[in-house]
């Protein structure tokens, strides 16, 4: 039953992913090198044209800047929830988990939709009006992802344990919270934010439709009037979501960390 | 009826670890051989090669004289059974015990008189439909 | 000890104000009509032809990448767990896996237009040096193929990420003791492996649907709302292309709600049956 090499029908199938799902990125390569003149390679122009673009700049930052809130926002709503949840209140784990499972049924594209419809009119210009508005959705979407990656990391560690240890030494709540479970729940927690980080910098729907300008919808806007710098930007979007993921990658090779990122494309 | 097996100088390694270093075993028909050792001293690895789920680096197993080494596993003819309960989860008891016979195509009716006679024999009859 | 309870009161209110409450909005507001008494006029709008043309192009398209993506990603997984499959391969799928299934929308758009577009690479390719002109074969990528084709992208990956830990789960013990119960491989499959293995090929085909119904961006970047498809509908009326009737966007959220909830339904029962056996 042991094979020594591997079977032939595997490599065919491997071989064809691999064409399948590098043509594209390399086509992109090859198509962000054409010379603006010619058409043809090989020229660094787009590349040069993105990163003299103030907007690339500008965008690029407002949703790092949203990214980095909405991680933020995020564990400190979740954390301490899910801390609670695994030590005093473990009835409410099914309920929560079923709530993560909410916005699979309302997906960006109707979340988006009922925010503007009850935040409309009435909600203060500082939110509505400003990108803030955008992180209020990016921790809902976030939320089953951060969730499920916290969760795993508090199984993993026997909290009731660590908080009678650290309490029977005479350790506050806020001093437990930080310097006891905090620290052994560090990977899930880098999980969760590396994760967040490639969803928000990616995330179109809500922002169009918002009527924002983040650097998703400002890739669409140069996808839409200049052909070969869209190509370059495409390569930079990949290239920040590769970024994200070996970083979950790596964080998951320490001890304590290891739920794997799953997320549709969208 | 029973069927005499014989392992000629059977070796096996495992990267650097040698599990079997060339055994030797004779059994006659109708004889019973226990294996004893501590942990990872190869008794499972002979087992599997008997069986056929792994093949030897050198060596032979024969049954009734003939050469088995190279023969599938499906194709042995020996029962083996296994260290973890290898139960199929997707079927009840009855239906586990029954695989066997289905595989070798026995009618419907001589299948089920022969699962109850089975699991009557080790007092089971009850446990069929879990 | 009731403040117990106040630990996880901002998250439950957090989520009321920001997932409930908008969720809710678009239930109740589809009911309504521009005045905002409540009437069924929106919900009959849903049945105009553009209407349910988009969502009948949404939930093909939805399945035939739910289907097709989940037997590829069923096939990759198998290639890459495979015995005599060189074990380096396994991590390198899933990382890749992991960017790939984030990397939809906008630039996943893009980077198949610069593939297969009208001056793309491949077409460019294909027309040059083998004298073959897809576009004038009648290939577009404009078209619901086109959006197939891309949205595979992002679906075998996912199906790659759920499906890869159930074949793990599979133990190697039922397969050996099939064929030591005279059972082929083809048998082995046929009674065991496959029916073992279902649940979690449905639950996750499901998984796949829900994923592709919902997706706006991709389908946005690369059509622009040329292929009708529900989500997009949403877009034109919440940007205002359409007459200014927020009520009928809620309306069409709640048609994608009612067949996303329909999946979900399906979904976790399978979920628990396959966790069960996996044990």
């Amino acid at each position: 039953m042991r094979r020594r090499f591997i079977a032939p029908s595997s490599l065919v199938w491997l071989v064809l992913a691999a064409a399948y799902f590098l043509i594209p990125l390399v086509a992109t390569l090859l198509f962000s090198l054409r010379d603006s003149q010619t058409g043809t390679c090989c020229s660094l122009g787009a590349y040069g044209t993105i990163f003299d673009d103030p907007q690339f700049a500008k965008t690029l930052w407002l949703s790092f800047k949203l990214a980095v809130e909405t991680v933020v926002i995020s564990l400190v709503l979740f954390v301490p929830t899910v801390y609670w949840v695994h030590l005093k209140l473990p009835r409410l784990r099914p309920v929560i988990a079923s709530l993560a499972l909410l916005p699979f049924v309302v997906p960006p594209i109707v979340l988006v939709v009922g925010m503007l419809d009850v935040y409309g009119g009435w909600s203060p210009g500082w939110f509505y009006s400003t990108p803030q508005f955008l992180v209020a959705a990016y921790v809902v979407l976030a939320f089953p992802y951060v969730f499920f990656a916290l969760d795993a990391g508090f199984r993993a560690i026997d909290v009731h344990t660590l908080t009678e240890a650290s309490q029977s030494l005479g350790a506050s709540w806020r001093t437990t919270l930080g310097r006891v479970i905090i620290p052994n729940v560090r990977t899930a927690a880098l999980s969760g934010a590396l994760l967040t980080l490639a969803i928000v910098m990616g995330e179109f729907t809500i922002a169009s439709l918002a009527a924002f300008h983040t650097f998703p919808t400002y890739i669409q806007y140069v996808n839409q009037t200049q052909a070969y710098p869209a190509a370059a930007l495409t390569l930079i979007s990949f290239g920040i979501t590769w970024f994200a993921m070996l970083g979950i990658l790596v964080a998951g090779r320490r001890p304590g960390g290891r739920q794997m990122a799953m997320r549709g494309g969208g | 009826m029973a069927a005499t097996v014989e392992l000629r100088e059977l070796r096996r390694t495992f990267g650097d670890v040698p599990a079997l270093q060339g055994i030797d075993v004779s059994l006659a028909g109708g004889e019973f051989l226990s294996l004893l050792g501590p942990s990872g001293c190869g008794k499972t690895t002979a087992l599997r090669l008997v069986a056929g789920f792994d093949r030897p680096d050198s060596g032979r197993v024969l049954v009734d004289g003939k050469d088995i080494t190279s023969v599938r596993p499906s194709r042995r003819d020996m029962g083996m059974v296994f260290q973890a309960y290898s139960l199929f989860p997707n079927m009840t008891a009855a239906q586990n015990v029954e695989f066997g016979l289905r595989i070798r195509k026995l009618a419907r009716a001589a299948r089920a008189k022969r699962v109850r006679e089975l699991l009557e024999s080790v007092g089971l009859e009850q446990a069929g439909k879990r | 000890m009731p403040y117990a309870w106040l630990g996880v009161v901002p998250f439950f209110l957090y989520a009321f104000a920001f997932l409930l409450l908008p969720a809710g909005q678009v239930l109740v507001g589809a009911f309504k009509d521009k005045d905002g008494a409540w009437s069924t006029a929106n919900i009959s709008t849903l049945f105009e032809q553009q209407y349910v043309d988009a969502f009948r192009n949404s939930i093909e398209i939805s399945l035939v990448t739910a289907v097709l993506g989940g037997i590829l990603g069923l096939c990759i997984a198998f290639a890459a767990l495979a015995d005599g499959t060189p074990r380096w391969i396994r991590p390198v799928l899933t990382t890749f896996s992991g960017v790939a299934a984030n990397f939809g929308g906008i630039p996943l758009a893009f980077a198949f237009i610069a593939t297969l577009g009208t001056i793309g690479v491949v077409t460019a390719f294909l027309r040059d040096q083998l004298g073959y002109n897809i576009y004038f074969h009648g290939f577009t990528l404009f078209s619901k193929t086109g959006i197939e084709i891309v949205y595979l992208y992002f679906q075998i990956p996912l199906m790659f990420l759920v499906i890869a830990p159930a074949i793990d789960g599979m133990k190697r013990e039922w397969r050996e003791a099939s064929s030591n119960l005279g059972a082929s491989s083809w048998q082995y499959w046929r009674h065991v492996g496959l029916p073992v293995l279902m649940p979690s090929l449905l639950g996750a085909t499901i998984l796949l649907f829900g994923n592709a119904f919902a997706a706006y961006a991709t389908a946005y970047g690369l059509t622009g709302g040329g292929v009708a498809l529900a989500p997009l509908k949403i877009g034109e009326v919440v940007s205002g292309n359409v007459l200014d009737n927020p009520h009928l966007g809620q309306a069409l959220a709640l048609g994608m709600f009612a067949v996303l909830a329909a999946a979900m339904l399906l979904y976790i029962p399978l979920q628990r049956r396959s966790a069960r056996w996996m044990r």
